[in-house]
């Protein structure tokens, strides 16, 4: 007791309320949700949950894609690796091209066609992960989705 | 002049709201008591306690039983935040206006310590006002993102329980995430 005196009172421990972090980390962004990961065992346990990048992949979205296209995207790796592999670059990209006069990151909205846009960037990651499985392809490895990462001169 | 015209409609229509206000905020005017964690008393307005959606089951399950309601989760300090944020919102409720109250929260928001922030959420929770969990939880998301893995640790006052083998292994998983994080 006498080691605890200093704390007056007990103090809210926000990893005794699950549905309560739950919340708060739903409203991080992508990178933010990865340093969450490794605050601690819950955290790290947390934000492996797939419904919060679920979330986070399709909240800029309007309207939103319909619930069929869950089976898909978990059947296709999931909704983390889609907004790794899709989602994260895509809006990178978007973002550094209207720099000019956006200061609030949070308004930009997709549309159906950037949902689309991104599944369909989906589905050739997979195809591309599928040939490197079976020992296809060239040993280099790299996914062709790299170029949404870097500048292309066309 | 067509102003003179329109004048007389334009008061008339002033008028009729207010006065609803005015009896609206007469007949709630009775007050409860609610005693907190710390048995302090607080004397709050009707109007204000039904806010708090507990506070409001208590009474429909006993009606008029008690002169005070105790809170035994609720200590006397963040309470009084969460009741200066209620009133605020009540006004909202007569008058609805998206804008200003999206304002209006985030000025709430904005003057709080990050103690103060984490202290009402359990209290948001156990009254139930949803409203105010929404604002908080935003608000800390506002204040941990970008921020360092060390910067969220202390302030939820998490221990780190990883083996340093495992963490090093996570920030070698996330790196990609530790690029620019705001200095704590």
């Amino acid at each position: 007791m006498e080691g605890n005196v200093k704390e007056k009172r007990p103090r809210f421990c926000v990893n005794d309320h699950v549905d309560i972090l739950m919340e708060i980390l739903k409203r991080l962004d992508g990178r933010s949700l990865c340093v969450s990961a490794c605050v601690c065992r819950l955290w790290c346990t947390i934000a492996r949950n797939d419904s919060l990048w679920e979330h986070l992949c399709f909240r800029h979205a309007s309207p939103p894609p319909s619930s069929g296209v869950r089976p898909v995207i978990v059947a296709l790796g999931g909704y983390k690796r889609l907004y790794m592999v899709c989602v994260r670059p895509v809006l990178s990209r978007l973002g550094r091209l209207r720099i000019a006069g956006d200061s609030d990151r949070d308004r930009r909205v997709w549309t159906r066609d950037g949902v689309q846009l991104s599944l369909s960037l989906f589905c050739v990651d997979y195809y591309e992960r599928l040939g490197r499985l079976g020992g296809g392809g060239d040993a280099s490895g790299g996914s062709s989705l790299m170029f949404l990462c870097k500048p292309v001169n066309v | 002049m067509s102003s003179s015209a329109e004048n007389p409609t334009l008061t008339t229509e002033i008028t009729k709201p207010s006065t609803e206000i005015a009896t609206e905020t007469a007949q709630s005017a009775k007050k409860i008591n609610l005693k907190t964690s710390d048995d302090q008393i607080f004397e709050v307005e009707e109007s204000v306690a039904m806010e708090f959606a507990t506070v409001k089951s208590f009474f429909e399950d006993a009606p008029s039983s008690t002169d005070t309601v105790p809170l035994p989760n609720v200590p006397a300090k963040p309470f009084s935040q969460v009741i200066e944020f209620c009133k605020e919102q009540i006004k909202f409720k007569a008058n609805p206006d998206e804008t200003e109250k999206k304002k209006s929260n985030s000025e709430f928001v904005k003057e709080k310590t990050n103690e103060d922030l984490v202290e009402m959420i359990p209290v948001a929770n156990y009254l139930e006002i949803k409203d105010l969990l929404d604002v908080l939880n935003q608000a800390v998301a506002d204040r941990i993102q970008n921020r360092s893995v060390e910067y969220v640790r202390s302030f939820f006052g998490i221990d780190n329980d990883f083996t340093s083998e495992e963490e090093a292994l996570l920030r070698e998983e996330h790196a990609w995430a530790f690029e620019d994080v705001d200095e704590d």
